[in-house]
């Protein structure tokens, strides 16, 4: 009786096995899109070679009024932008596999798709929130004061004497202050030793008007 | 909210002790050391005859955003008035608009204080022109948060941070500073909270309300170690009402059975304790309130707006106060209380002139206008309430705020400044003038950090202390209560009687 168990045991357990094998042996389908972070919809810069590809700068838009100072081509994507989309893999490799999935279909980025100058511009808040986080992980807590005394402090004038800005790409101007890629000085307004909004004035060039950029 | 005390604790004595050595385990040493020196103090008074039983409130409204107050008081004088309209540019009032001080009602001949300058109110504020009028408002110019007196000289060197606020400038932080009085040190108790616990056991014995009582929500200004702050909103105390305790209040009276059954657990006793006295309290002030609600009740109506509902309810708190002297059931039977008000938006960095796309700073409909609107017509309805109540003399109001602003226009509005100019009001105020000094207005000037924002020459802590001093805290305690005050020349700016 028992080996008759063990017999039928040894069997089902054999047949376990081969069935394990066949199934690791087909090919692995793709994964759902819906599934992955890669297949989120992405931003448009985020999609685009002219994020992807440093080397072909985006001219500025025929309908910007950027003054002449200001600055003509907008810079690359900071790497904080890139490795969210993509984590350590190159970007070209985000969406050519994914407009492959039938499946997921995935909405091809317009023709001439290129970020808009208040995404670029957003983007360099990011950088600028980034370097207020360092600030207040060395010093505890945000600078204050002006446009001008806030980049003194990250730039060194602080306790620790530490450089902790500009942003990489970013620029100060003659009078010290921190300008955002229309030439216009960032606004900070100081919420709280922890919190800070920061305005660009945007394409116009105007605070307080609907095309600024703002973010705490 | 006041608890039991029999229920809990067996005298006032013995929940100072235990809260003095509760305080030992959960403070920094510094505020402990201070707030023990608070708790000792009250211990001392509370071994003495019955305190006072005249009856004396502080008012403070709190103007959250930061007021631009270099629009509330301007100067007029031809040399100065040209500086601030050269300055101010699109946010400058025209003189003709102005309001002038005067030194006996609004007509009669100009106040001049001992520098010359000639002043005028906002054109949003006649009544108040007409309580500076009465000499019962009072201009204070130029206080703000200090760690010690500062000059621009020591503001620009590199020693800076010696002499800066922590966070100057941030809306929480200068805040918070402005409310403890304290801004060199961790927040943990308000200036009014440590007036309150260093009076309340001597003054308010047979009280039944808490000293500290807040009209908007949470505050660090009355928060203090044995006094807790009571919120009431502008339609009274939030009891156990409305449709979840029952239509016919049979809920609430089960609950209130429940609560009054004795448990031989303590802990659940205390529990009990403190929900049966809450919506004891609540019930006191509610009916206490009742027959002051009409607006006819009232010299002056109080604006419908979300100032004037607050300090509407202060006036009916006020009225309700019974006498400590005579202890009523249905009063509060209280010596001395302070109030928090607070109204939002004044942090105007864009519209704060703008009206349909135009700067009209005279325009009744802009931003800033309409504060100061709001602002004059609430506090003079409020002076009118006290003095149809008797008490006008004995109730004093004071402004505070975040900070003023820059007097450079940003273009649509202004930004944070530091050292802004206050009122103060009631009829223990020496008004009808002026203190401190205007600032001189010139971008790096000696009063400017730069950017048109004032180096403050007169401190919170000086501002705080001379009108703590009026309401009666010693000046044996004072210290303890403005531990940074003695870093200064005057304890006393002389605007109270």
């Amino acid at each position: 009786m028992n080996l008759r168990k063990a017999s039928i045991f040894a069997a089902l357990l054999a047949a376990g096995f081969l069935a394990l094998w066949i199934e690791t042996k087909r090919p692995t389908p793709p994964p759902p899109a819906a599934s992955t972070p890669e297949s989120q919809p992405l931003p448009a810069p985020s999609t685009t070679p002219a994020i992807t590809t440093p080397s072909a700068p985006n001219p500025p838009p025929a309908k910007d009024p950027a003054p002449p100072d200001a600055r003509p081509t907008p810079p690359p994507p900071p790497a904080s932008i890139t490795s969210a989309v993509t984590p350590g893999m190159p970007m070209v490799r985000t969406t050519t596999p994914l407009l492959q999935q039938p499946q997921a279909p995935v909405a091809a980025p317009p023709q001439n798709a290129r970020p808009t100058p208040q995404l670029e511009g957003r983007v360099e808040l990011e950088r600028i929130h980034s370097m207020l986080r360092d600030f207040r992980t060395r010093m505890g807590e945000n600078p204050v004061g002006s446009n001008a005394e806030i980049m003194r402090a990250v730039t060194g004038d602080n306790p620790a004497g530490a450089r902790l800005g500009p942003p990489e790409g970013q620029e100060l101007n003659e009078q010290g202050e921190l300008v955002d890629r229309w030439g216009t000085p960032y606004f900070f307004h100081q919420l709280s030793k922890t919190s800070m909004e920061v305005r660009s004035a945007g394409p116009d060039r105007r605070m307080w008007t609907a095309d600024d950029v703002v973010s705490k | 909210m006041r608890t039991d005390k029999n229920s809990v604790l067996r005298t006032r004595r013995d929940f100072l002790r235990q809260a003095s050595c509760a305080a030992v385990g959960t403070l920094a040493l510094t505020n402990t050391v201070r707030d023990l020196h608070l708790i000792n103090s009250a211990m001392a008074q509370s071994g003495i005859p019955s305190g006072s039983t005249d009856y004396k409130a502080l008012v403070c409204i709190f103007l959250s955003g930061g007021n631009d107050s270099n629009n509330w008081v301007v100067p007029t004088d031809t040399t100065t008035f040209d500086q601030y309209t050269q300055i101010r540019a699109n946010l400058a009032l025209p003189q003709s608009s102005l309001l002038p001080l005067c030194q006996t009602g609004t007509s009669g001949a100009a106040y001049s204080d001992s520098d010359g300058h000639t002043y005028g109110f906002h054109p949003a504020c006649p009544e108040l022109q007409t309580l500076f009028g009465e000499d019962k408002l009072a201009v204070l110019f130029n206080v703000g948060t200090l760690v010690r007196p500062t000059t621009r000289a020591q503001y620009t060197s590199s020693t800076s941070k010696f002499y800066q606020p922590p966070q100057l400038f941030s809306h929480s932080d200068q805040v918070t500073q402005w409310q403890t009085s304290i801004p060199d040190a961790p927040p943990a108790t308000g200036w009014a909270g440590r007036v309150a616990d260093l009076l309340d056991a001597s003054t308010n014995r047979n009280g039944n309300i808490s000293m500290s009582v807040s009209l908007n929500g949470a505050n660090t200004f009355q928060i203090g170690n044995i006094v807790s702050q009571y919120q009431v909103s502008t339609s009274g105390a939030v009891v156990a009402t409305g449709d979840q305790m029952g239509a016919t209040g049979a809920r609430l009276a089960a609950m209130k059975n429940i609560l009054a059954l004795s448990d031989p657990n303590l802990q659940r006793n205390a529990y009990a304790g403190v929900v049966k006295n809450a919506i004891a309290v609540g019930d006191l002030l509610n009916t206490a309130v009742a027959g002051t609600v009409l607006d006819s009740f009232w010299s002056v109506p109080f604006p419908n707006t979300t100032l004037g509902n607050q300090l509407k309810m202060v006036a009916r708190l006020i009225e309700a106060r019974g006498n400590p002297a005579t202890p009523a059931t249905g009063k509060f039977n209280m010596s001395r209380q302070t109030f928090f008000c607070g109204a939002g938006g004044y942090d105007t960095h864009t519209s704060q002139v703008s009206v349909n796309g135009t700067d009209q700073p005279t325009n009744a409909s802009g931003a800033h206008y309409k504060l100061l609107d709001e602002v004059s017509a609430c506090m003079f309805a409020f002076q009118r309430a006290m003095e149809q109540l008797g008490i006008g003399n004995k109730v004093t109001t004071f402004t505070a705020s975040d900070f003023s602003r820059t007097l450079p226009t940003n273009s649509q509005g202004s930004d944070h400044g530091w050292g802004a100019h206050h009122l103060i009001m009631g009829g223990a105020v020496k008004g009808g003038r002026t203190y401190g000094k205007l600032p001189t207005f010139a971008i790096n000037g000696p009063d400017d950090t730069g950017l048109g924002r004032w180096i403050p020459t007169l401190a919170v802590d000086q501002y705080s202390a001379t009108i703590a001093k009026w309401f009666g805290v010693d000046s044996g305690n004072i210290a303890a209560v403005f531990p940074n005050l003695s870093r200064f020349t005057s304890s006393d700016l002389g605007f109270m009687l």
